[in-house]
């Protein structure tokens, strides 16, 4: 290029703090001095602190082990396991929060969104409430009012949680829900799969083609997901049950009533360390007839003592069926004016004195040992079990759990000796007086491609179907709570923002209500609402580090107990940040995406 | 197809010989990244003189005249305002726009502040003046755009004219030597246009220095020295209003005014 | 032709019938909404009331007020957190009862909203707190005093900054105190909490933050790469991780930084350094959101009347830039105030961290059920007011604002 005369050509004469060029870089240098200096400084003080205690300061103490209990894990953990993999099942348990947080908030977000925008004066007070009351209550108070306040007064043992319709079991250990487990037999549904995902797309097309033709109006979705959906049921029966690998068997650890299907691959009838769980089989287990003494026990219900009271954990209609409850001694009982009122279903079994002589319980008659008897009541009972089964389904471990009936009581004997068994503990804790193994047989059973595991409480946990605590419940509830309210208002901004005249030409062209919302004004809306959402959604799994405060172990909580432990405070914590700002970039990646496409449709 | 007229050589837009030049332009390029946008620009202008610059859309007319005050930095040439080059030296560049005014196409009046403080913000804190003086002075140039009453409110209160005039206002009060506008009544409504221009008429007589970008011809031709047509980052053609409305030599221009008249 | 005389519209367009035939009964869905909406309405009110009435355990929540509103702070030094909260008040009534029309509204309206809060708490005070009931009268009556002084001499406006700027140094040493073992003698920021924590952190995290994120902002959209490329790795980093992690790192590196052994900083000076800082960066997107609504041709205009590039930003930009973003920095006060219930994680005994020490003081464990219920709601009404009532203040802001200048 010819450059004859630059204007910069004087510049040499020009002194270096009066020219803009160079003012510029001089600028930055002396920011760049600043910085560095307090980077130096900082890693200085930080270096020398560390020195001097023996805090340690590298990465090395993350494969040591932990020895920290984490209640609840995505994948397998114990305490035994390195800091390492609890970080990591902190960061997968943020996640659980998070994504189920993310879409039930947006469901949530909408629809009080919507209602805000309803013609219905009620709807729209109800939403406004909604709105104004949570987004303005800090997350701390809402986490440990569902915390605190709500779920922890919930039936407070296991034994006693509430049953719900639908096999929902809930306490203040959390909930359980009846859950679709894959089996085994599961990967023969793939070509099942793929043949209904092709059934219906070409359902799509050919219906779609149809329509074209014949000039109608109508949608050819309807039928495509018909089509997918009966290809799938049809073929999931015509799949039929699948029988299991011939070395899968069973062993028993009576002492923990754990039962575990794994394949024998030695045949030795015991699970060596490198055989295999199966996780999901069916199991049929089968305890013989027996008989159980067993004694009342004063229960807390609600932190508030109930007399004289006792529970079984039948926690099914049919098997309340097979138990009987009668006094050890019926003479004395007469002699002491003692009644027993039982009542299978939910089990509920009171020893009550009939002070108003109509042969039935009524409130008020329990035996208060407050007035009448030392601390301690106990009146012995005999459990009597009949034709007492249990279908089984192993969790993701390979194991399932049945209550440990002691070794006589199955084998048709009475159990003298169980002192201070209570009916509660009959199906926990093993007791000092009685060591015996369960008799009883399992058989494993044919299973179909998915397995449906149903929730129960054979001992102080729940088993089989799919347990949502009550700290994962608490913070995922009042995150979802607390995060819609700031979508709905979102939402509501979005659609106001839709043009009164777009409504009106929709309505013009003849469109319903319904079509004029879901092709006119929601599309429109969406590219409004969705770059704040996306940034809600970052709040939300930001805010999920609040789990402490509903005891529940995600990223930041874990990282809190491993910087204690360990004192490795500076590691942790770059640890717990870089976690944190890689979610973050990846939500502003995403939302970059967006804006972009937005952009796109924009002109 | 008319043929284009081939360039022979850049057209130099010199200001008549004899007065004193207060703009020297000499070999002025200018490039937006890859684009370039002013090519070899020859211009100066004579105290007292007013230049009128008119031309197609995306012409660099614009530019040129930010160039002038380093609104726009430019990479080849010389710019010389009242002795002082236009260079990287920080003290030249502000004291160019201390002797330069300049009108905007959107006004930019400060929103957040009166007429009064618009006015006399740069006199207080660039010239340092004093209050009183600022105010006096202030006052003075309001009366003389016909706005005196207006001085309390806030801009948003005022009229597009009433706005311009402000910002008229606001360059005088510095007392530049030079002022430049860059398409003044581009964007008024046509029944405010007249104040406007009315002012920068009485302006024009009474000497002030003034490279204007318009496309009102009627101004051009009551009050314009000279006119210079741009195209294409060009000065295609320089001449008095009379040659240039009567009989303009190129062809470009022609096709431009045809449009425009 | 005969003009044709107006008539009212039917009766089911007008009145009560129309309101609810529009709003409730329109059609039969809308009616079934309606019916059940109601039903459960009232059944949630009438339980709530009801609940609140007759079972709730408030005696125990009502003992523990004291801790509530300012913690450990000794009983017999309470002249001086009231005495702070008088000053603010005294202040606050001078610049609304000096100020002017326009503006002067929303401080008007502030300063009332204040007394009328203050004016409650005096009349509980005078029925129930006998420790405190004077101290009370005191804080009414500095309101008064000022807002009636503002009005008999405007004048005072003029030195309304210097006067505040005073007022904080006076506060901080009522706070702390100056030492010795008398009046003034120093309160350990250990015995410090309850509701004065949790505005103390509000404040200081908003007033620090506020130069510090327009110095961000500015940094962000510098000219000069280095800058730029500094102050936004500073603001995502800091706005990537929450607050709560923010706290727990400071507490646990801020000893280390400043080099100096742990129980030399307080947990709270450590807990203002995080919310500061984060609160920050947050205040530097919501100032950059100004700083890009202020049109070019502004920096333009004062460069071409030959103001500095520093004189441009600081007379013309940030005035307006700033104004376009009052709302945004309530709002972030608004989350400020909310936020500062995690300094639980550093141990302080914020107004929400109190409730949990009331939780678990015996006498509360006594209760059945014990009375996480109440304590609860107390929390959430106490927070709610002061949120909801910044927020509606804000909305008038915004309104007003958008009224004033254009
Ligand atoms: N900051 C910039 N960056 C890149 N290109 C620019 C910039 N400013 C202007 N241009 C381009 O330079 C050319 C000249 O622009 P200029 O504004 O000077 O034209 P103009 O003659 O004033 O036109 P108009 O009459 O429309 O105002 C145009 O093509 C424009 O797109
Ligand atoms: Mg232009």
């Amino acid at each position: 290029m010819a450059t004859t005369r630059s204007s910069n050509s004087g510049s040499a004469r020009i002194p270096f703090y009066r020219n803009v060029k160079t003012i510029g870089l001089l600028a930055q240098i002396v920011f760049v001095v600043v910085v560095v200096a307090a980077m130096y400084i900082v890693y200085h003080n930080v270096s020398t602190a560390l020195r001097a205690s023996d805090i340690p300061a590298d990465f090395s103490f993350l494969g040591n082990r932990a020895g920290v209990p984490i209640a609840e894990s995505v994948i397998r953990y114990s305490p035994n396991d390195s800091y390492g993999r609890a970080f990591v099942i902190g960061v997968l348990n943020t996640l659980k929060v998070a994504l189920v947080g993310v879409v039930a908030a947006t469901l949530l977000g909408i629809l009080i969104g919507v209602m805000r925008l309803s013609r219905n004066f009620m709807l729209r007070q109800i939403a406004t409430v909604y709105v104004e009351t949570l987004r303005n209550t800090p997350l701390a108070v809402q986490i440990v009012f569902w915390y605190t306040a709500i779920l922890t007064p919930l039936p407070p043992r296991i034994l006693n949680a509430v049953m719900a319709p639908g096999g929902i079991l809930l306490s203040n250990q959390g909930i359980a829900l009846p859950w679709a487990y894959p089996t085994h037999h599961f990967p023969a549904m793939l070509p099942v799969l793929a043949l209904a995902l092709v059934a219906g797309l070409g359902t799509w097309w050919w219906w779609r083609r149809r329509l074209i033709r014949a000039d109608r109006p109508g949608s050819a979705a309807g039928p495509g997901w018909l089509a997918l959906l009966l290809v799938l049921l049809i073929g999931y029966f015509a799949v039929g049950r699948a029988p299991l690998p011939a070395d899968v068997t069973t062993s028993f650890r009576a002492a923990s009533g754990v039962v575990t299907a794994f394949r024998d691959l030695d045949g030795n009838g015991t699970r060596g360390p490198n055989e295999p769980t199966v996780p999901y089989v069916k199991i049929d287990a089968r305890v013989p007839d027996g008989q159980l003494q067993v004694q009342t026990q004063d229960l807390v219900e609600s932190r508030r003592l109930v007399y004289s009271t006792f529970r079984f954990p039948i926690l099914r209609p049919s098997d309340a069926a097979k138990f009987e409850v009668a006094f050890a001694d019926p003479a004395k009982a007469a002699a002491q004016d003692l009644h027993l009122a039982f009542k299978r279903f939910p089990s509920r079994g009171v020893v009550y004195q009939d002070r108003n002589h109509n042969g039935a319980f009524d409130a008020g008659e329990e035996i208060d040992t407050a007035a009448e008897k030392p601390r301690g009541f106990n009146e012995s009972l005999v459990l009597t079990a009949t034709d007492f089964h249990w279908r089984l389904v192993t969790d993701r471990y390979g194991e399932a759990r049945i209550p440990r009936f002691e070794a006589e009581a199955a084998a048709g004997g009475s159990v003298s000796g169980g002192t201070n068994i209570s009916p509660a503990q009959l199906f926990s804790q093993p007791t000092a007086t009685s060591q015996a193994t369960l008799k009883a047989d399992f058989t494993l059973q044919k299973v179909r491609p998915l397995v449906w595991s149903v929730p129960r409480v054979p001992i102080s946990t729940y088993v089989g179907g799919i347990e949502l605590t009550t700290n994962y419940l608490a913070l995922l509830i009042a995150l979802i709570v607390y995060t819609a309210s700031f979508m709905a208002e979102i939402v509501r901004g979005g659609l106001q923002a839709v043009a009164k005249g777009q409504t009106e030409a929709a309505k013009a062209l003849g469109l319903s209500d319904g079509q004029t919302f879901r092709l006119i004004v929601f599309p429109q809306a969406l590219r409004i609402i969705l770059p704040p959402m996306i940034s809600q959604y970052l709040n939300l799994t930001k805010n999920s580090s609040l789990a402490p405060l509903a005891a529940y172990a995600e990223l930041f909580a874990i990282s809190v107990i491993i910087a204690n432990q360990t004192g490795a405070s500076v590691p942790v914590t770059l640890m717990l940040i870089a976690a944190y700002v890689v979610i973050s970039l990846a939500f502003a990646f995403v939302l970059n995406i967006v804006n972009a496409r937005m952009a796109l449709v924009e002109r | 197809m008319s043929e284009v007229a081939a360039p022979r050589g850049p057209v130099r837009a010199d200001a008549p010989d004899g007065g004193t030049r207060i703009i020297e332009i000499d070999g002025l390029n200018k490039w937006f990244g890859e684009f370039h946008v002013l090519k070899d620009i020859h211009l100066s202008v004579n105290k007292g003189e007013v230049v009128v610059i008119i031309g197609p859309s995306g012409s660099g007319k614009s530019t040129l005249i930010r160039c002038i005050n380093r609104l726009e930095e430019h990479q080849e040439g010389r710019i010389v305002v009242d002795g002082i080059e236009l260079t990287d030296d920080v003290r030249n560049i502000d004291q160019v726009r201390r002797e330069t005014g300049m009108v905007f196409q959107q006004f930019n009046l400060f929103p957040h502040l009166t007429v009064l403080d618009n006015v006399t913000l740069a006199p207080l804190r660039v010239r340092k003046w004093k209050k009183a003086q600022a105010e006096e002075r202030a006052m003075y140039f309001l009366e003389k755009v016909g706005i005196p009453e207006q001085a309390r409110k806030y801009p948003g209160q005022l009229s597009g004219g009433q706005q311009q005039r402000v910002a008229i206002a606001r360059a005088l009060t510095m007392e530049p030597k030079v002022m430049l506008f860059d398409e003044p009544t581009s964007a008024l409504d046509p029944e405010v246009i007249g104040e406007v221009l009315d002012v920068m008429v009485t302006l024009a007589k009474e000497g002030m220095t003034m490279a204007v970008v318009t496309h009102e011809m009627g101004f051009a031709r009551e009050v314009g020295d000279r006119v210079i047509f741009m195209d294409a980052g060009q000065i295609v053609e320089v001449g008095t209003p009379e040659h240039f409305f009567q009989n303009p030599r190129e062809e470009r221009t022609r096709a431009f005014l045809s449009k425009i008249l | 032709m005969e003009v044709l005389p107006s008539r009212r519209p039917p009766r089911d367009a007008r009145g009560v019938r129309a309101w609810l035939k529009q709003n409730l009964f329109g059609s039969i869905s809308n009616s079934i909404i309606s019916v059940v909406s109601i039903g459960l309405g009232v059944w949630a009110v009438v339980g709530l009331v009801g609940w609140i009435l007759t079972s709730a355990h408030w005696a125990q929540l009502w003992a523990n007020l004291r801790l509530f509103a300012v913690y450990r702070y000794p009983a017999d030094l309470l002249w001086r957190p009231l005495g702070v909260v008088a000053l603010v008040m005294l202040l606050l009534g001078l610049t609304a009862g000096a100020s002017g029309r326009g503006s002067g509204e929303i401080i008007r309206g502030v300063f009332w909203w204040f007394f009328n809060l203050v004016a409650v708490l005096t009349v509980l005070g005078l029925f129930f707190w006998p420790a405190v009931r004077w101290l009370w009268v005191m804080v009414a009556a500095a309101g008064l005093l000022g807002y009636f002084g503002g009005r008999a001499f405007p004048g005072v406006m003029r030195s309304m900054a210097y006067l505040w700027g005073a007022s904080v140094v006076v506060a901080v040493l009522l706070l702390t105190g100056t030492g010795g073992s008398g009046a003034l003698r120093t309160v350990d920021t250990k015995q410090w909490g309850g509701f004065m924590l949790t505005l103390v952190l509000a404040i200081v995290g908003i007033a620090v933050s506020f130069p510090l994120g327009i110095a961000l902002a500015l940094g962000r959209r510098s000219r000069l790469p280095v800058i730029r490329y500094v102050s936004v790795t500073f603001i995502e980093v800091i706005r990537g991780a929450p607050l709560i992690t923010w706290l727990f790192i400071a507490s646990l590196l801020v000893p280390l930084l400043f080099a100096v052994s742990p129980d030399r900083i307080s947990a709270l000076f450590r807990a203002m350094v995080a919310v500061t800082v984060f609160s920050a960066a947050y205040m530097a997107e919501n100032v950059r959101g100004g700083l890009q609504a202020v049109p070019r041709g502004q920096n333009e205009a004062a460069r071409a009347l030959g103001l500095s590039g520093w004189q441009t930003t600081r007379l013309i930009v940030l005035p307006q830039a700033l104004r376009a973003v009052i709302p945004a920095i309530v709002g972030q006060a608004i989350g400020l105030f909310k936020d500062t219930s995690l300094v639980f994680i550093v141990g302080l005994f914020d107004f929400f961290n109190v409730s949990n020490t009331v939780a678990s003081q015996p006498q509360s464990l006594l209760i059945p059920g014990g009375i996480r219920l109440e304590l609860s709601l107390f929390l959430a009404a106490v927070y709610w007011y002061f949120a909801y009532r910044m927020s509606v203040a804000s909305r008038q802001l915004e309104r007003q604002l958008g009224v004033g200048t254009r």
